[in-house]
This record gives structure tokens, C-alpha cells and sequence, in this order.
């Protein structure tokens, strides 16, 4: 499914990213675990295809095709999905148009008609009843004013939405309170399937509770320094980063 | 001997035309109409020197548009229809300049509501022909004096609040049109008007002289929505004078996304305490488009709020102008103005001038304003990238959501729509973006 190969990158001509190497296979879930700044989210935006994210080494594979030529729409309409740690505010613009744009620039890709408004709004609403959000915050302008448990509640209800076949999740159980994250989990678990994959990044075993990883990783300054079953998540929950880290230094 | 200035042959024009425009039988119209044309003679087209008109040149207007009144003209109706309220309304819809009363709904007018196109007018005329004042910056004013042919005409008696909108729409013709509008509302009387200029289709270069007049008697509310969709060859110049009584609210949307050269200016005067001004525009300038909008609001008296939000979308060699004075009064304490401007340039070309110009004189006051330039912001962009939408549609987007803050300002239903559907033609037109 998804194959970074020796990947480094640069952000504003300093290299956050020093070779990362890490294969999912279809179905897996892996989590992404480290401490502040070790460049998780910089590697959550090459993954996307973020202006100024310069990849300087390596490849990156999806389904054997490389994603570095890429903008970032062709990726996400190739099933690459970034649930963001900072959701962007968009006034102005209805949190209903924006999905309804995107849901058929992506049916649009995989030569499907558009999805009509009323139909929209039928799945739209079923998917919100899914994850217990109020109706009204289709209307609304998109995440402005949103609560932080809002904003990463509307991430997952995009993706939710839009189906993708790699989920990336940049500590999208932050600022969620316990019952909000098990909702979330059972919505990130209903997408759940033998050809979708995850990439879960969290600073917190909790989540990995709900949805739990296939594989768990260490980054730490730009490298993966450890590799694990999902019990790692638990021994670092216990330990902190300072056994490993000073062990891979 | 040289050929006939541009003001001699407007002029000339005037001889022949003066027989036909309203009220050439009241003698006290006509010496009137013959003193603004004195009066712009005297004056000439607004220029650069004039700090009001410091960014906007009419230089071509001289040699692009023929100095002589419309003729008789005619409107595809689906254009008609295109620029009118799908619902209930009063319409006046003028054709180059003159009155089209088959394109008009006049019937049914409620007691205590005088409407009616200016060509109907009779004693109100030389109210409706006051002059604006007799110097440069003021000159088009008379010159639309001299010339105006028709024009709306809204009076309510007080406590008088008409429940439908009042619709006037204009369509330019490739010559010199001079409407001329009075509104005066009564005491508490309440209004919602509906001003657009609109594309005949033609591509013709025109010249829309607008005046406008609106006097607001204590307690009276008035939304006044102005939408300026012309031709890319059309120059359009209007000045709307606004006087404010004690508790009333003015509150004026202006759209402007059309013309070779237009300019609004709005001079708003509190003549009472306690009143309310609201006052939002949006321009949307591309090709070469040159929009100007420029303000002059006077809290001559104490305990009055204006609020101004001007917004900017410029694409390819546009030119948007926003200048934004507010005039504080000595004794005019607790006054409250803000006032704030905002743009978007979409290419190296485009380009604003945008002038706050606070002169407060009086010590009590809360004042601001504040400026922003940019390009649409790239966190945005990229956020809707990464949810498969191509970068010109993300942009379209993002410039409607822009908008959207002056056009929320509408009243919510049909008109809200109506600004909506006209701000919306504008941005699908909009070139896809490069990538
Ligand atoms: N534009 C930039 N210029 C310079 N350094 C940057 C830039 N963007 C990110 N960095 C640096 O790159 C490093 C990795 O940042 P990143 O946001 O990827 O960390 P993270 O692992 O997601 O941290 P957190 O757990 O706090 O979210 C940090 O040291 C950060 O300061
Ligand atoms: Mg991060």
C-alpha cells in the first residue's frame, strides 16, 4: 500500500526529515509515536504534498506508484487522506460546500457522476449521526469558531465522507475529551477494511486502545529509532522516550 | 481653427436635448438646469489634482465616449430579468436613460408611498435638481443636473414601511446617460432599495452619470443595496449624497464588479443624534478594470456609529481605489467609527490604493481603521488541495468566502440571494488558476 523509502526532506532549507523507512501493508494500522518536533506532522505534509515540503532523497509509493510529482489534489483524489493536527479555518466558506466540492473532485478522479445535493446531505447527515455532531455544523463556515474537539471531530467526518485508502492522523485524539475519542475511534474503525490503511500519529497509548495498531513506531529527530508490536505504545506510555532515544543516539 | 473641446460640444448637446428633459416647461427647472450647466462649464471633468479624485482619471472617457445624450434604446428581456428580483417588488427599470415601463411593476403602490420615474415628476424637480455644490469636485454632479433624464423618485410619508423592496435598474448605452434619483424617507419610515446598473451587451463604450439623493427623517431605516455590474467599456460615475436624522439607520451594501472606470463616491452627513451607519462594499476588478469607491462620512453630531468594511478582489491589471474619510465634528462626542479595508491582488499587475482619511476633531470618540493586502492565504489553499479540490476551484472558493462577509450583510432570503447569484457570476468567471 503505502512504501517511504529512505525519505528525507527539508522545510525552509533545514532537513527535518533524515531517512525514514517504513512499508504499511493494506489493512495495517501503524502509529506513529515521539517526542515534540522529532517530525511527525513534517512528515504527515510531504505525505500530502505540502508547498515547501521539499524531498530531497528517497521515494514515496502508493500502490507502487510514486506520489512526489503529485499536488497535492491528485493525492487525495488517489485516496491519501491527512486528518490535520491544526484544522485550517475557511470563513466564509460552508462546511457543506467545501465536502461537496471535495467528495466530487474525488468521485470526479474515480469517473463517478457528481453526487447530487440531496444526496449529499442524506449521506452527509448519516455520517454526523455517526459521529454524534450536531447537523448545523454543515452550515457553518468551515471549522471557524469550531472548539478544538469540533475541529478533529469535522477532520474524521471529512474522511469519513470521502473514503480514502490511506488515513493519515495527526494527533487527531488531541483536545478530544473520553467520549469524544472513543466516537472518533468507532468512526476511524467503521473505515476500517483489508484494503484501507492507517497512519496514526498520537502522543497517547489511549487511542491506540480504541484503534489498535498492527505495527507501533518511534520517530525522533527525523529518524524511525524503534519499531514495534503494539505494546511498545505501552512501554513508552510507562517510560518516556529518554531510554530509547539515548539508546539510538 | 481647432475642432470643439469636449465640454463645448457636451454643451451643444444640451441645446438640442434641453426641449425634452423633464420639467423643460417649469421655467424655474430649466434656469436651473441651464446654472449646472454653467457650472460644469465652468469647472470641468474632476482630475487627479483634487485630493477626492487623487486616483482616478477620466482622461479617456474624452476621447472614448461621444458628449451627447442616449437614444432610444432597448433591453434583451432576459437580461432585464437576470438583473431583477425573482419575488415581490417595485421596479423602475430605465434603458438608456429613460424610463421602460413595460419592464416596470408600479401597481398596487401603498398609501402614504409616492414612486415614480423622474420623467413623471413634476414639483418635486427642482428639489430633485438641488445642487451638490459648485466647485471641480462636485462638477459631474452638475453636469448630470444639466442633463438628467430621468431618475427615481421614492418618497414615504412617515411611519410608512413598504414590505417589498424597491428594485431600480439601469442599463448604459454607448453615449452619455445621466440618471438622477431622490429618496426621502418620514419619520420612521423604513425602505429597502435595490439599485443596480447593468451590461446591455453592448460593446460600445458608455458614460453612466449617476446622482443620487437620500434624505432619512428621524427614526427611518433604510437598506440600500447598489450593484454595478457593467460592460468592460463602460465608465460610470455616481455620487450619492446621504443625510442621516436622529435614530436612523442607513444601511448600504455596494457591489461593484464591472465597468472601464467606475467610481462611487458616498457622502454621508449625521444630522441627528443617535444614528446608526452601516456601510459595506465589495469590489471584484479584473481585465482593466478600474473600481473606485470613495466616502466621506461627517458625524457632525454627537452619539453616532458608522461602520465601513470595504473588501478588494483584484485579478490581472485591475484597479481598486478605496478612500475612506470620516469627519469628526468638534462637539460630535461619542461618536464611534470604524473603519476597515481589505484586499486581495491575484496577480503582480493588480493593484489598490487604499487611504483612511480620520479627521477628528473632537476628543470622546471611539475611531479606527485598519488595512490589509494580500493574496489568498496559502494554509487555505493547501487545505482544500489536500481534499482533492483543484487549486482554481479552491480559489474560487476561498474568494467567495471572502466575499461572503459584505454579502451576509444583506438582509437573509431572496435578496441575500440575489447579491449572492450576482457576486457568484463574477468568480465563475474567474480564469483557472495555473496549476
Ligand atoms: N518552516 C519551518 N522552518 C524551520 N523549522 C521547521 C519548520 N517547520 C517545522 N520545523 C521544525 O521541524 C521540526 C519537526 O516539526 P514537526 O511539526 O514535524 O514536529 P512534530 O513531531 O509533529 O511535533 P509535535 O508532537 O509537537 O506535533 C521541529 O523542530 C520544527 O520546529
Ligand atoms: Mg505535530
Amino acid at each position: 500500500m503505502l512504501e517511504i523509502k529512505n525519505l528525507h526532506a527539508k522545510v525552509d532549507g533545514k532537513e527535518i526529515l533524515h531517512g525514514i523507512d517504513l512499508v504499511i501493508k493494506p489493512g495495517e494500522i501503524h502509529a506513529v509515536m515521539g517526542p515534540n518536533g522529532s517530525g511527525k506532522s513534517t512528515l504527515s505534509y510531504v505525505l500530502a504534498g505540502r508547498d515547501g515540503y521539499e524531498v530531497t532523497e528517497g521515494d514515496i509509493l502508493l500502490n507502487g506508484q510514486s506520489l512526489l510529482s503529485m499536488e497535492p489534489e491528485e493525492r487525495a483524489r488517489e485516496g491519501v487522506f491527512l486528518a490535520f493536527q491544526y484544522p485550517v479555518e475557511i470563513p466564509g466558506v460552508a462546511n457543506a460546500t467545501f465536502l461537496r466540492s471535495a467528495v466530487n473532485a474525488v468521485r470526479k478522479h474515480k469517473g463517478l457522476a457528481d453526487m447530487d445535493a440531496m444526496t449529499f446531505l442524506k449521506t452527509a447527515k448519516a455520517k454526523m449521526k455517526q459521529l454524534q455532531m450536531d447537523e448545523k455544523f454543515l452550515q457553518r463556515a468551515v471549522n471557524v469558531g469550531f472548539s478544538g474537539g469540533e475541529k478533529k471531530r469535522n477532520e474524521v467526518f471529512q474522511m469519513l465522507m470521502l473514503e480514502p485508502s490511506l488515513m493519515i492522523l495527526d494527533e487527531t485524539d488531541s483536545g478530544l475529551d473520553i467520549d469524544a475519542l472513543k466516537v472518533v475511534a468507532e468512526g476511524v474503525n467503521a473505515l476500517r477494511s483489508p484494503e484501507r490503511s492507517a497512519l496514526v500519529i498520537t502522543h497517547y497509548q489511549r487511542l491506540l486502545d480504541y484503534i489498535v495498531p498492527d505495527v507501533v513506531h518511534v520517530l525522533a529527530r527525523g529518524r524511525i529509532i524503534k519499531t514495534g508490536g503494539k505494546d511498545l505504545a505501552l512501554e513508552l506510555e510507562a517510560k518516556g522516550y529518554a531510554d530509547i532515544v539515548a539508546d539510538a543516539a | 481653427m481647432s475642432a470643439p473641446s469636449f465640454i463645448d460640444r457636451l454643451s451643444a448637446a444640451h441645446q438640442s436635448a434641453a426641449a425634452s428633459l423633464p420639467g423643460a416647461a417649469q421655467p424655474e427647472v430649466t434656469a436651473r438646469r441651464q446654472a449646472a450647466l454653467d457650472s460644469f462649464r465652468r469647472h470641468g471633468l474632476p482630475t487627479a489634482r483634487l485630493e477626492a479624485w487623487k486616483f482616478t482619471s477620466l482622461t479617456g472617457l474624452e476621447r472614448q465616449v461621444p458628449p451627447q445624450p442616449a437614444n432610444e434604446g432597448s433591453v434583451d428581456p432576459a437580461r432585464v430579468q437576470a438583473a431583477t428580483l425573482p419575488g415581490d417588488s417595485f421596479r423602475l427599470v430605465f434603458v438608456n436613460g429613460r424610463f421602460d415601463a413595460a419592464a416596470s411593476k408600479l401597481a398596487g403602490l401603498p398609501k402614504g408611498v409616492r414612486l415614480l420615474p423622474l420623467s413623471q415628476a413634476g414639483p418635486e424637480l427642482p428639489a430633485v435638481l438641488a445642487s451638490a455644490g459648485d466647485d471641480r469636485a462636485t462638477s459631474l454632479a452638475e453636469l448630470n443636473a444639466a442633463f438628467a433624464s430621468d431618475g427615481l423618485l421614492l418618497q414615504l410619508d412617515d411611519g410608512v414601511a413598504l414590505d417589498r423592496p424597491v428594485e431600480l435598474v439601469a442599463f448604459g448605452a454607448p453615449a452619455l446617460v445621466n440618471l438622477r434619483h431622490l429618496v426621502r424617507l418620514g419619520h420612521k419610515a423604513e425602505a429597502t432599495l435595490v439599485e443596480s446598473y447593468r451590461d446591455a451587451g453592448s460593446a460600445e463604450t458608455g458614460w453612466n452619470n449617476i446622482a443620487a439623493g437620500i434624505e432619512l427623517a428621524e427614526g427611518a431605516k433604510l437598506t440600500h443595496i447598489r450593484l454595478q455590474g457593467e460592460s468592460a467599456a463602460t465608465y460610470h460615475a455616481a455620487l450619492g449624497r446621504v443625510s442621516v436624522g436622529a435614530q436612523a439607520r442607513y444601511a448600504h451594501v455596494s457591489v461593484q464588479a464591472g465597468g472601464r472606470v467606475a467610481r462611487h463616491e458616498l457622502q454621508v452627513e449625521f444630522a441627528g443624534r443617535d444614528a446608526e451607519v452601516d456601510i459595506q462594499g465589495l469590489v471584484l476588478a479584473r481585465g482593466s478594470s478600474h473600481v473606485d469607491h470613495t466616502l466621506r462620512l461627517h458625524h457632525a453630531v454627537p452619539d453616532c456609529r458608522s461602520n465601513q468594511l470595504f473588501k478588494h478582489v483584484v485579478d490581472d491589471q485591475g484597479h481598486a481605489v478605496f478612500q475612506g474619510g470620516i469627519r469628526v465634528a468638534p462637539h460630535a462626542q461619542k461618536t464611534d467609527a470604524q473603519q476597515l479595508s481589505r484586499t486581495l491582488l491575484l496577480a503582480d499587475r493588480a493593484q489598490i490604493d487604499t487611504k483612511p482619511e480620520l479627521e477628528i476633531l473632537a476628543d470622546d470618540v471611539k475611531c479606527s481603521h485598519g488595512a490589509s493586502i494580500g493574496d489568498v492565504d496559502a494554509q487555505q489553499l493547501f487545505y482544500m488541495q489536500a481534499r482533492g479540490i483543484s487549486v482554481a476551484e479552491a480559489r474560487r472558493l476561498l474568494l467567495s468566502g471572502f466575499a461572503y462577509e459584505v454579502v451576509s450583510a444583506v438582509p437573509e432570503g431572496a435578496l441575500r440571494d440575489h447579491v449572492e447569484a450576482f457576486v457568484e457570476a463574477w468568480l465563475v468567471q474567474e480564469k483557472d488558476g495555473q496549476a
